[in-house]
């Protein structure tokens, strides 16, 4: 019987500074067995080691369309993400996973309109799901893509968010920062994440089928809590309305108790769940 | 099942025979607390389960109901290793599986309340993934439990379900008769296992008697009669409907916030996992954890689901009465009563649980009216 | 008219509530397991009559509650103390925890000497063994009374003192023994913490983990660590109520510990916790004319 606490072991390839305290990690795993085995879909995630300091938890931040590693991308938090943040490429972490369930993008999305939002460190578990639909462009309609942060600095993956559009995929990319954060020569979107989103999809030709598509929405609470209502505003069924949810989590297979919000736990249940679902969860969070 | 008979004075022999048998044997025991605590003796806490060997056999202490403790950590041990992690000077990091290793045990002398635990408890550490360590253990444990004689304010057992004489989780059910021997009932596969111990040629022993009962209760020789102190068929939902109801602001509010009551639980089963030590050498262990203490649900932001006391105190409520009866088909409690004798600020799940059986009840009567 | 000191404790606090000068009584009341008192919280006149008076050996110490934030936002709160309470809200007011103008006593003072301290007898106190005080004070009312002159220091923890007699005669090897098996015990549940109302801090040294000071875990070295740092942290400040001991659900002799360091303190600074407002525990203080050097 395995031992479910026993990391795999991977090696750390390359460290990428997103901003000052984001950091994605690539990660390839050590064991030809591990990297074989290692079968996930976009939003699920996994437990990393730093050895000594414990583990935490991170969406996986590369599509299965992009196989061949690991990546995984971090805010500076507390004491383990700061411990990884001490480590250099060729050290070691410890991987748990693939945990929890997926973004329905064979049973759900395919031939929809999909609209993602992102804000934050947000932005690295939606674009897990762009980057899968824009490897699988021909399966999916209206592709529109909203990024957001408080400034420029704090925007993980922004160079390569902007470059999507002119790199001959068929999407929309608005890339917004908050009002009053903007540098002179920022070119992009001034707004808040919610604002920008209404704009984008009423301003939209062809218009977005909003009544069949999908829309995917990470980022921080206080940013979900006001762009789930301007979705359901513009036509979005709840139940094709996705998010992440995140809670402190220990064992990651639902074991230790600790992740539930109302019946459902976040490493079984989710951590992807439809707005609907959402409704229906007691104000545990 | 034909009953088989035990004569308590031959405790010691019976424990031997185990021993000799190559089982470790973990038995109830009077601790020798009140030696070296300075607040008066308290009778409650003195009694605990512990590995015996023949020295301790006389201090077997089958009267305490429930001992102070039960025999979770037979099964979920408090601390575990899981896994050893070493790094040397220049070489990249190593893992090794930490393999848990319980001898052949019989836990003997555990009350139904304790026992009824550990199939509730077997639902969750193999859900979609069995937990090894827990499996282990129950695979290499027999439980051998006595049908209690005594009750007190706080036990419920009756009213979840169980009884003070109920074989759930037992392997052998040991029933007190008025003729100061035990009658004795071994159950299924594995009980069949404990045959061995009460078969003997001796008079004093296992003599199978001519009236075969099935079931649980059969003759009541000495069982406690515990009343149902509530009705729980209005609970779960009731929990369900009211998340937001200021009976959760109020009816806990004395609670401190420790773990007493968790720790105490035979089915309370949070656990932590940690590492500890340095880069070079660390073991990842797995402890206890309490949905009660404040940093339980913390994230790394400091952001807290339940910052405050009451929501922590629902929590433990909802897990056992709705969360867990929806997601696994039975309760998280076997009511042993053990939360209420041991909070220090005189909390009582009974009581709250009975007043939120009330209010379902008349939520129910709503419904249906 | 002959009330029992109960009635008199639950008119005394329903008066206050009616006019208004506090909004919420913080008392005990029968506990539901017999042999421990229960915490209870009386707003209103519905509520009043669970007020019972408990043997301070089956009850906790109300003070914990003055610096819970679920309670202290429903100020002014009345805290029914006895003179262990009561040396815990002078130790709080010293460290600023709470705010004597939102705090308000209703006064228990020992009549005898030898008020029951025997777990066993959580009834209501017909023997007369309290005198209720007759209204709702002030802790600076308290404070200037001839009994807080009288009882102030009167504890009801079971003394400590044989087992730290006994401690203090044992090498160090047999002390390491005794309190290696003792700590064995030790679950790491925090009932201790939980119930003792100097320990108030938000975040404990032990729930900190950038370092992780003490190790969470119940091992022997995590165990020694927490009860001992504990103890440390509680130097000069414990006010022997015993209620640590009595939440500990192991029954480990916390009291001994405690005992200990407050000899030390006693011994070395002549100094007694919980006794008067104006005063700072000497851990919790420093002058520049200490003796001691290494403090320059």
């Amino acid at each position: 019987m395995d031992n479910h606490y026993l990391p795999m072991m991977a090696e750390i390839r390359e460290i990428v500074d997103q901003t000052h305290d984001v950091r994605t990690l690539r990660l390839r795993l050590k064991s030809a067995d591990d990297i074989e085995s290692f079968r996930w879909q976009a939003g699920q995630f996994g437990l990393f080691s730093a050895f000594g300091e414990g583990e935490s938890t991170f969406c996986i931040g590369n599509p299965p369309t992009r196989p061949g590693h690991i990546e995984i991308t971090f805010k500076q938090a507390g004491r383990v993400t700061s411990a990884l943040r001490q480590l250099d490429v060729g050290d070691t972490i410890g991987v748990r996973g693939p945990y929890g369930n997926a973004f329905p993008i064979d049973d759900v999305f395919r031939g929809r309109d999909v609209v993602f939002v992102g804000g934050g460190i947000g932005i690295a578990p939606v674009r897990a799901v762009y980057l899968n639909c824009l490897d699988r462009r021909d399966e999916f309609g209206r592709l529109m893509i909203i990024g957001g942060a408080r400034t420029a600095d704090d925007f993980p993956f922004l160079d390569e968010t902007c470059a999507l559009a002119g790199a001959g995929h068929e999407v929309t990319v608005g890339v917004t920062i908050d009002p009053g954060r903007e540098s002179s020569n920022w070119p992009h979107r001034v707004g808040l994440v919610p604002d920008v989103l209404r704009e984008m999809v009423e301003q939209a030709s062809p218009a977005v089928n909003t009544a069949e598509a999908v829309a995917i929405v990470c980022g921080p609470p206080v940013m979900i809590k006001f762009t789930l209502p301007v979705l359901h505003s513009l036509g979005f069924a709840d139940e094709r309305v996705y998010t992440t949810l995140e809670n402190r989590m220990k064992c990651g297979i639902g074991k230790c108790g600790r992740c539930n919000v109302g019946s459902r736990y976040v490493c079984k249940d989710g951590p992807v769940f439809t707005a609907a679902e959402l409704h229906r969860l007691p104000n545990d969070l | 099942m034909t009953p088989l008979t035990l004569k308590i004075d031959r405790l010691g022999d019976l424990l031997a025979k185990m021993a000799a048998a190559g089982f470790r044997i973990v038995a109830p025991v009077a601790s020798a607390e009140s030696d070296t605590s300075a607040t008066a003796p308290r009778p409650r806490q003195a009694v605990r389960f512990a590995v015996v060997g023949p020295q301790d056999y006389a201090r077997v202490d089958l009267t305490a109901t429930p001992a102070a403790e039960g025999i979770k950590r037979f099964f979920l041990p408090q601390s575990e290793a899981v896994v050893r992690m070493r790094q040397n000077e220049g070489q990249s990091a190593q893992v090794s599986d930490i393999s848990p290793d319980a001898p052949p045990t019989i836990i003997f002398g555990a009350r139904p309340c304790d026992a009824a635990a550990l199939p509730v408890l077997d639902r969750v550490f193999s859900w979609d993934s069995d937990d090894r360590s827990w499996s282990h253990r129950r695979q290499q444990t027999l439980v051998i439990t006595i049908a209690c004689q005594s009750s007190d304010a706080a036990c419920f057992c009756t009213s979840i379900g169980g009884a003070p004489d109920s074989t759930a989780g037992s392997d052998a059910l040991l029933v007190p008769q008025d003729d100061g021997t035990m009658q004795v009932r071994l159950v299924g596969e594995r009980g069949e296992k404990l045959r061995q111990f009460f078969d003997a040629d001796d008079a004093g022993s296992a003599a199978p008697r001519e009236d075969a009962t099935t079931g649980d209760s059969g003759k009541a020789g000495q069982v406690t009669v515990v009343p149902p102190r509530f009705d729980i068929s209005g609970v779960r939902s009731w929990i369900e409907n009211n998340f937001d109801d200021k009976l959760w602001d109020q009816a806990a509010l004395a609670c401190l916030g420790c773990g007493a009551c968790t720790y105490g639980c035979p089915t309370c089963h949070c656990f932590d996992l940690v590492d500890e030590g340095t880069e070079q050498s660390s073991l990842r262990r797995r402890n206890w954890d309490s949905c009660q203490f404040r940093n339980f649900t913390e994230h790394a932001s400091g952001h807290n689901p339940r910052p405050w006391q009451t929501q922590r105190y629902r929590q433990r409520i909802a897990h056992k009465f709705a969360y867990f009866p929806e997601r696994f088909g039975t309760t998280l409690c076997t009511g042993c009563g053990r939360c209420v004798r041991v909070c220090p600020a005189g909390v009582s799940l009974l009581e709250i649980v009975g007043r939120i059986a009330a209010k379902g009840k008349i939520e129910e009567g709503r419904a249906d009216g | 008219m002959n009330h029992s000191s109960a009635e008199q404790l639950q008119q005394v606090a329903a008066s206050a509530l009616a006019v208004g000068s506090v909004k919420l009584v913080i008392g005990h009341a029968a506990g539901a397991a017999g042999d421990r008192a229960a915490a209870c919280f009386v707003d209103s006149d519905d509520n009043v009559g669970r007020l019972t008076i408990a043997s301070p050996g089956v009850a906790t110490n109300l003070a914990v509650y003055a610096t819970r934030p679920e309670i202290s936002h429903l100020s002014p709160i009345a805290v029914v103390a006895d003179p262990p309470t009561l040396r815990a809200l002078v130790g709080l007011l010293q460290e600023g925890q709470v705010e004597a103008d939102r705090l308000r006593v209703i006064a228990l003072w020992p009549q005898t000497a030898e008020v029951s301290q025997s777990p066993s007898d959580s009834a209501d106190d017909d023997a007369g063994a309290w005198k209720v005080s007759g209204s709702v004070q002030t802790m600076e009312q308290v404070l200037a009374s001839h009994e807080w002159v009288a009882h102030g220091q009167w504890t009801a923890a079971a003394q400590a003192d044989d087992l730290v007699e006994r401690l203090l005669k044992m090498s160090d090897a047999e002390r390491w023994q005794f309190w290696s098996a003792e700590f064995a015990r030790c679950s790491r549940c925090y009932a201790c913490r939980a119930s003792c109302p100097l320990c108030y801090c938000r975040r404990c040294v032990a729930e900190k983990n950038q370092p992780q000071w003490i190790d969470t875990s119940a091992t022997p070295r995590g165990n020694f660590a927490w009860n001992v740092i504990r103890a440390f942290h509680l130097a000069g400040r414990c006010i022997d109520c015993g209620a640590c001991e009595r939440a500990c659900p192991q029954g480990l002799p916390l009291g001994a510990l405690n005992e200990f360091l407050r000899r030390t303190v006693a011994e070395k600074f002549d100094y007694r916790a919980g006794l008067e407002v104006d005063s700072t525990p000497p851990l919790a203080d420093f002058r520049t004319d200490d003796p001691e050097e290494f403090i320059r």
